[in-house]
């Protein structure tokens, strides 16, 4: 570490001669304000239990991150990461879910997914990711009970009477798909949020409006969560088992589950995906292509964080095989091919 | 569309100083001249040089010329400083060439290229090792008349302004090096720049303009090339290997300039500008004038620290001194920077023109794997600054591979005059009134009246109709 220092230091040259203008924190903030179209949707469709869901995540989140820096590596930063690692934890959940949950689901993504792999940077998992996954291993069955929308449940009570749950308990599409029933007048409501499912991931009619909003503030690229979307849409087209049109079938597997939260929020996450153009487009590809994959022959819901948490793993690969070729590095080794 | 190339940096909305006025900076005090450490100085501490007097050479015979007359005050390995005594003794370099352009050969305009100390406007390479080496193989001349610093606009300035010498010089380039075609390269905003050179009469060759992009740098050679031809050329090879001879405007007229009055390059046009600056615009200063001078033409802000170089690709150089290949100064203000973890967010990746990853050059320079650096391409950074202009964390990545670049070199980075000479210019501010006593210095008549009262506002005032010069019309 003092090594490290040392050598920072004897770099003097300082160009650019810029004030700064254009910070980190601009970008994540950018991505806090993204998440507010969703938020207000799951306010509206969930009630008011979605907002203490997620604020619960995002305090967690930010004191974990706090706590973690004070204690143990004893100096501050200032970055508003954990905020978005809170939020989209807080997306993740189902608005049944114990509040001790997204609690637990924070600080484990905090301190040892991303804390303990050195920071903000150097973490190989998606936090938030890695967060809901072990969530779902450990407490898989308060996950997996969605309600139907409207059905405002009570706001701060930690858990949910278990009667009043089986009484709003309905099953999702994902739970249809896997008998090969599709609902075809429902697939509007699936695109514009009306249908359970997860806070934040209901409405992937909001979700394009964030992701445009990213897009166009030049954030995010498009490469990779169109190459995910797609790889989705033609493996679920070409392989449709539903007695319907092939089409209805996979605008089901979009807008249900998480996918386009995936999409827009995780799979363009900086630090776990890979750095080069050509590797974000594979990384899609095998996200997307996983995920279907998962949904077949795996489980039900939350197939999406599982295929994104692979695909995490492979991102040093990907990274090594797509490197760009150095200006001229063609043309000097078509020069030695010819001279050999 | 206008032709480019993959990566750089798109800037918008930044005011620059095309179309200023050019004003002349005072050349009082000391000019120091600056060379590469394989120059050698051929002038000792105490002589007293006149204007075209060399001052220091290297093993190529290539020289380095006062632009004023006056008295040496330090020589030190590449630095030779000189004190102004403001009379513009001149001493002969060359035989003006007056007549036909038939009249000289191609290794006589070669050789007088390379006595007259010609180096590239922007890259600072001598000119005649390019034409000699480049001979045969040349096809097309590429002239550049783009600047994509922000800020920057004395190229296209002075371009506006000596637009008539500018065609005579590419003229004289293209029949002297046998070149057919010539590709005048615009920024794809100044067509009226282009139009200027629309009309000219080109009789032995066809040339054609071409509107490139604004991207940041569009103007280095290989660039310029990679975007109007699609030849990527390797940082191995030269431009002119592969057949094409990329000069700026000013180096072109400082050619043709040159040649008609027999003399060194004097005056190098730059840019004034930055956030420390009371008003930006444009000097005419000759080469070794101290920052200083150049700043006092439109004034400087308390606090203000003069830079050479641009926003982006600015330079902390030895010596706080106008070289001939620097084209602006920078009047900034001091600001503190607190570099943050990095994010990986690539975007350093997707900017760079040369396709390396400045931040895994960074992170092995920052753990000392120098080895490493060079198998991943430190050699091909041509340090144009786009990595750290978008890191969003404040990362001096240029800084680090700069650095490791000339780590087995040694290269003081400081911006202050070498420490000989300020202690010089401190001990004669008492004994100045001897130093100029012009009574005891080498009697000298051989006074060049024309170059002597050579100013350069009056000069654009006259030339703007573009009468003068004929020598190298040929028949």
């Amino acid at each position: 570490m003092a090594k490290r220092e040392q050598m920072t230091k004897k770099v003097e040259v300082r160009a650019p001669f810029i004030r700064p203008h254009r910070k980190d924190i601009r970008i994540m903030s950018d991505v806090l304000v993204a998440a507010i179209p969703p938020l207000i949707w799951a306010l509206y469709c969930f009630g008011a239990r979605a907002g203490v869901i997620f604020s619960v995540s995002v305090v967690f989140a930010f004191f974990s991150e706090w706590l973690y820096d004070r204690f143990v590596c004893k100096k501050a930063t200032a970055d508003i990461s954990s905020l978005i690692t809170g939020a989209l934890i807080g997306f993740s959940f189902p608005v049944s879910v114990p509040l001790w949950l997204p609690a637990f689901a924070s600080v484990f993504a905090i301190a040892v997914s991303k804390k303990m792999f050195g920071g903000i940077g150097k973490n190989i998992f998606n936090p938030a990711v890695s967060g809901i996954c072990v969530s779902y291993l450990l407490f898989g069955k308060y996950m997996t009970v969605f309600t139907k929308p409207f059905a405002y449940l009570p706001a701060f009570s930690v858990s949910v009477d278990k009667g009043l749950l089986d009484s709003l308990r309905v099953v999702t599409p994902l739970e249809n798909l896997k008998f090969g029933k599709i609902n075809i007048s429902a697939i509007s409501d699936y695109f514009y949020g009306i249908t359970p499912g997860i806070i934040g991931g209901v409405s992937s009619a909001l979700l394009v409006i964030s992701f445009v909003y990213l897009v166009l503030r030049r954030k995010i690229r498009v490469s990779t969560t169109v190459s995910y979307l797609f790889t989705i849409l033609v493996f679920t087209y070409f392989t449709a088992y539903a007695d319907s049109e092939p089409i209805d079938f996979t605008m089901t597997q979009l807008f249900s589950g998480a996918v386009m939260l995936t999409g827009v929020f995780f799979i363009n996450d900086y630090t776990t995906t890979p750095t080069y153009m050509t590797g974000k487009v594979i990384f899609g590809i095998v996200c997307g292509g996983m995920t279907v994959w998962l949904r077949y022959y795996g489980m039900t819901h939350y197939t999406e964080f599982f295929a994104l948490a692979v695909s995490n793993m492979l991102v040093p690969l990907i990274n090594k095989y797509t490197r760009p070729v150095v200006y001229g590095g063609k043309i000097l080794k078509e020069q030695k091919r010819q001279r050999s | 569309m206008a032709l480019t190339f993959g990566g750089g940096i798109s800037l918008f909305d930044y005011k620059n100083t095309y179309k200023k006025p050019f004003k002349v900076a005072p050349s009082d005090g000391v000019l120091s001249y600056f060379a590469p450490s394989e120059f050698t100085p051929c002038v000792y501490k105490g002589d007293f040089v006149k204007i075209n007097t060399p001052l220091m050479k290297n093993s190529d015979s290539f020289n380095v010329y006062s632009t004023v007359s006056g008295r040496v005050l330090s020589v030190e390995n590449g630095c030779v400083s000189v004190e102004n005594d403001g009379l513009d003794t001149t001493a002969h370099l060359f035989e003006p060439v007056t007549s036909d352009a038939n009249s000289i050969t191609r290794e006589t305009f070669i050789e007088y290229i390379k006595l007259a100390g010609i180096v590239g406007a922007y890259s600072g390479t001598p000119v005649y090792s390019k034409l000699e080496k480049g001979f045969g193989k040349i096809k097309r001349l590429v002239v550049s008349f783009v600047e994509t610093e922000p800020y920057s606009g004395h190229t296209r300035t002075f371009a506006h302004c000596f637009s008539s010498d500018i065609i005579l010089g590419i003229k004289l380039v293209m029949f002297m090096m046998g070149i057919e075609k010539c590709v005048l390269a615009f920024s794809k905003k100044n067509k009226e720049l282009a139009f200027e050179y629309e009309n000219a009469d080109f009789t032995n060759g066809t040339v054609t303009n071409a509107f490139v992009s604004d991207k940041h740098p569009q103007g280095v050679g290989r660039l310029l090339v990679a975007s109007i031809y699609d030849a990527e050329i390797p940082l191995t090879q030269e431009c002119y290997e592969r057949g094409y001879l990329v000069l700026s405007a000013e180096t072109v007229y400082n050619i043709y300039n040159c040649l008609k009055n027999g003399s060194c390059v004097r005056y190098k046009a730059l840019s004034f500008a930055g956030d420390g600056a009371r008003a930006m615009g444009n000097v005419f200063a000759l080469i070794g004038t101290s920052f200083q001078n150049v700043a006092s033409v439109y004034g400087t802000r308390p606090n203000a620290k003069l830079v050479s170089g641009g926003l982006i690709g600015g330079k902390i150089e030895r010596g706080a001194f106008v070289r001939p290949n620097s084209n602006m100064i920078l009047a900034t203000r001091y600001f503190e920077k607190h570099p943050q973890e990095c994010i990986k967010c690539g975007k350093c990746v997707n900017a760079c023109p040369m396709r390396i990853v400045p931040i895994e050059l960074y992170e092995n320079f920052v753990s000392g794997e120098h080895n490493k650096n060079v198998e991943n391409g430190l050699y091909n950074c041509i340090e144009c600054g786009c990595c750290s202009y978008v890191c969003p964390s404040f990362i001096d990545l240029r800084g680090a591979i700069i650095f490791d670049k000339n780590r087995d070199v040694e290269k003081p980075d400081t911006d202050l005059p070498p420490k000989q000479i300020e202690s010089e210019i401190k001990t004669n501010v008492d004994t100045n009134t001897k130093l100029l006593n012009i009574d005891a210095l080498p009697n000298d008549n051989s006074k060049n009246t024309s170059f002597n009262s050579f100013n350069f506002e009056d000069y654009i005032a006259e030339n703007t109709d573009g009468k003068e010069g004929t020598d190298d019309k040929e028949s």
